[in-house]
């Protein structure tokens, strides 16, 4: 062994925890916090020692749908450009369902074949959480429709998660629930009309009354531990 | 001439400091504050790089003593394994909701493997530096093979859930404790010795113990006294008796011994340092020893105040993994180059190693900013600009800095064992090391291929 780390030999008269008195009063004073340790651990609801959400246990979830809507109508003229966007903020225990953006605009001046206008809706997600794909589509303001062009972006569907989950903690509940947590920024579109006409007569169609809605479905989950 | 290479990267990096880093950050948006990610990356890259370099080292400059080879060789082994973990641990956080239950239970098995590894390394450590303890060859080879056999049996019952993985803790806490007590005994010995041969053993042992022990709960030291411990073992499976349901178990009580041990030794150094007579003062251990002190006093505010979820993360990151992602590397550098564990004569080993205090100093930087972000998120690219300047600094700075620390003096010199093991027993170590950690990698793919 090294010499200089070995212990050193009960000479003298002196016992061996007065020539090791350090290493001796070290492990001493260990022993006392120990006990101390142990004294306080023993007496304590060992719960307080585990976050509540890391319990294994079985869990009800309930769901509360909800649904909010923004609208805002402009009349455009040829290639004239709405531009609209909506900013999506969760709170603690809400998720994102789904984002639609809904555009109308019923050709109802159209006199005749050949003067079906069209539209086109971009979008920029780039300040959007998640990064959800940008569409780019077109659809035509055929006469007497609800809904020129829909655009949809499904996050998590509610109806896909077992409301009933055993042996679970907490957190391993919320995770199965994470996708939803994604969308969250401002949402930005334009949408562009393309006036069709038969032979630019464009004195009978120049334009028409375009409406754009945002529809956010989000829900609510609320845990209840069995 | 012979130095241009490294002025080119001293400048390269300076460069970035000043241009590219804050375009980057600002890239990123005021709006992301920190994350993890960013630190268990930096983590992977400091360890893996400091295992490369020490491996180089070792295998290279076989001039060097065997002593200091063989301790370069177990700290490269050690640094391989934290690698690995925080390797396997960012793939998961970046890919891991893309992988199959088979390969998240092998990835997540190989990180409780390599943590373990970690820890089985530390008593072989603290019985090579600050001096080896046995001095005959047959004794050191007994215990680097009974720590890897034990190792391995540990993984075999853990795997196989022979008893339940609370259990091992338990055991090889029989194996820790010991170990624990080496570092703590140099230190008692010979801290105020008026030998300065015997003083360097001392302060060496304390450096070290705190760069090893520092993730032995050295950051929670207040929880002993404050709490009796609760927080050091919230958390732990096995939380309770089993037939009880309604008591902590003994199991646990016992486990946290070891925390007990290293805060105790921290504030033993701290009390120490502060009182030792002018002239033995160790001014780097001061420092570091308070360091770590103040830490454990900002942990317990942290967890007793802070809310924010953010916040609180990456605290826990620092104080838990950053520690031996993180600040392990930096007090394991200052001891190679404080104590000419590497032949620093050599100017080709004086180079790299400059290099290394280079990279060194930029991952902390970045490090102490990634944390810096989250308690005050300013916009990145302030932030940005002011990394540029601290680094732009420090950079400027390391030259004195690394002169200062790695020359030749008397209280860098430490009791050197002629020929106590052959040349050949280092290459021999690594090997042995390296196998034992495939073997509990490979343990990490059966325990996934148990899985339904």
């Amino acid at each position: 062994m090294n010499e200089m780390f070995r212990f050193k030999k009960a000479d003298e008269g002196q016992a061996f925890y007065q020539k090791e008195r350090r290493t001796t009063a070290f492990i001493a004073i260990f022993i006392l916090i120990l006990i101390f340790d142990t004294i306080v651990l023993r007496t304590i609801d060992p719960e307080r020692l585990v976050e509540p959400d890391e319990m294994s246990k079985d869990w009800m979830i309930e769901v509360s749908m909800f649904e909010q809507s923004d609208t805002m109508s402009e009349e455009l003229s040829t290639n004239q450009i709405l531009e609209t966007s909506v900013d999506l903020m969760l709170s603690e225990y809400e998720y994102l369902q789904s984002v639609s953006l809904i555009v109308q605009c019923s050709d109802e001046d159209e006199p005749g074949e050949g003067f079906s206008d069209e539209i086109t809706a971009r979008t920029d997600l780039s300040s959007v959480d998640g990064m959800p794909a940008d569409k780019d589509e077109s659809g035509s303001c055929l006469e007497g429709t609800e809904d020129d062009l829909v655009l949809t972006w499904t996050f998590l569907d509610a109806s896909s998660v077992e409301l009933n989950q055993t042996d679970k903690t907490q957190s391993e509940v919320l995770q199965l629930f994470e996708a939803g947590k994604a969308g969250t920024g401002t949402w930005n579109a334009e949408i562009e009309l393309q006036v069709v006409t038969a032979g630019g007569i464009t004195a009978i169609d120049n334009g028409e009354q375009v409406t754009v809605t945002w529809i956010i479905s989000t829900f609510e989950i609320d845990l209840k531990s069995n | 001439m012979q130095n241009l290479w490294l002025r080119a990267v001293r400048a390269a990096i300076f460069l970035s400091a000043l241009v590219f880093i804050p375009v980057v950050r600002a890239e990123e948006g005021i709006k992301e504050t920190a994350d993890t990610l960013d630190l268990i990356i930096l983590s992977m890259g400091l360890n893996i790089l400091l295992a490369l370099t020490l491996l180089w080292f070792i295998l290279k400059h076989k001039e060097n003593f065997v002593q200091n080879r063989l301790f370069l060789a177990v700290i490269a082994l050690l640094f391989l394994a934290n690698g690995t973990l925080f390797a396997v641990e960012s793939l998961i956080q970046l890919k891991g909701s893309s992988f199959t239950a088979r390969t998240l239970v092998f990835l997540s098995t190989i990180i409780i493997a390599m943590d373990f590894y970690t820890a089985m390394s530390f008593p072989l450590i603290f019985l090579l530096f600050p001096s080896p303890i046995f001095t005959q060859r047959k004794h050191t080879i007994i215990a680097a093979i009974s720590i890897a056999v034990t190792y391995l049996i540990f993984l075999i019952i853990g795997v196989f859930d022979i008893v339940p993985f609370v259990f091992i803790i338990f055991l090889s806490n029989f194996i820790m404790l010991p170990a624990f007590l080496i570092p703590i005994r140099w230190y008692l010995l010979y801290r105020d010795s008026p030998e300065q041969l015997e003083r360097n053993h001392a302060v060496a042992a304390g450096m070290l113990g705190i760069g090893i022990l520092v993730s032995q709960g050295m950051f929670s030291w207040t929880s002993i006294f404050v709490y009796g411990g609760e927080t050091l073992v919230a958390g732990l499976s096995g939380l309770t008796d089993v037939e009880t349901l309604e008591t902590v178990s003994w199991t646990v009580v016992f486990n946290h011994s070891r925390f007990i041990m290293s805060s105790m030794f921290l504030l033993y150094i701290v009390f120490k340092e502060l009182t030792v007579a002018k002239e033995f003062v160790s001014a780097p251990l001061r420092f570091v020893a308070l360091t770590v002190f103040f830490i454990g006093i900002a942990n317990a505010m942290v967890k007793g105040l802070v809310d924010d979820a953010t916040l609180s993360t990456l605290w826990e990151f620092f104080a838990i993994r950053g520690a031996f992602g993180l600040v392990r590397p930096l007090i394991i550098v200052y001891l190679l180059l404080k104590f000419n564990l590497i032949d620093m004569g050599n100017p080709k080993v004086r180079k790299v190693a400059r290099l290394v205090a280079l990279v060194l100093i930029s991952v902390w930087v970045a490090m102490v900013f990634e944390i810096f972000q989250a308690f005050l998120p300013i916009p990145q690219l302030l932030s940005a600009a002011i990394i540029g300047v601290v680094l732009a600094f420090l950079i400027g700075w390391e030259d004195r800095m690394f002169e200062n620390v790695a020359r030749e003096s008397e209280d860098s010199k430490l009791y050197i064992i002629e020929n106590f093991v052959e040349d050949d027993d280092v290459s021999r170590v690594i090997t042995m090391g390296l196998i034992t950690m495939i073997i509990g990698c490979f343990f990490a793919f059966v325990l996934s291929g148990m899985v339904a």
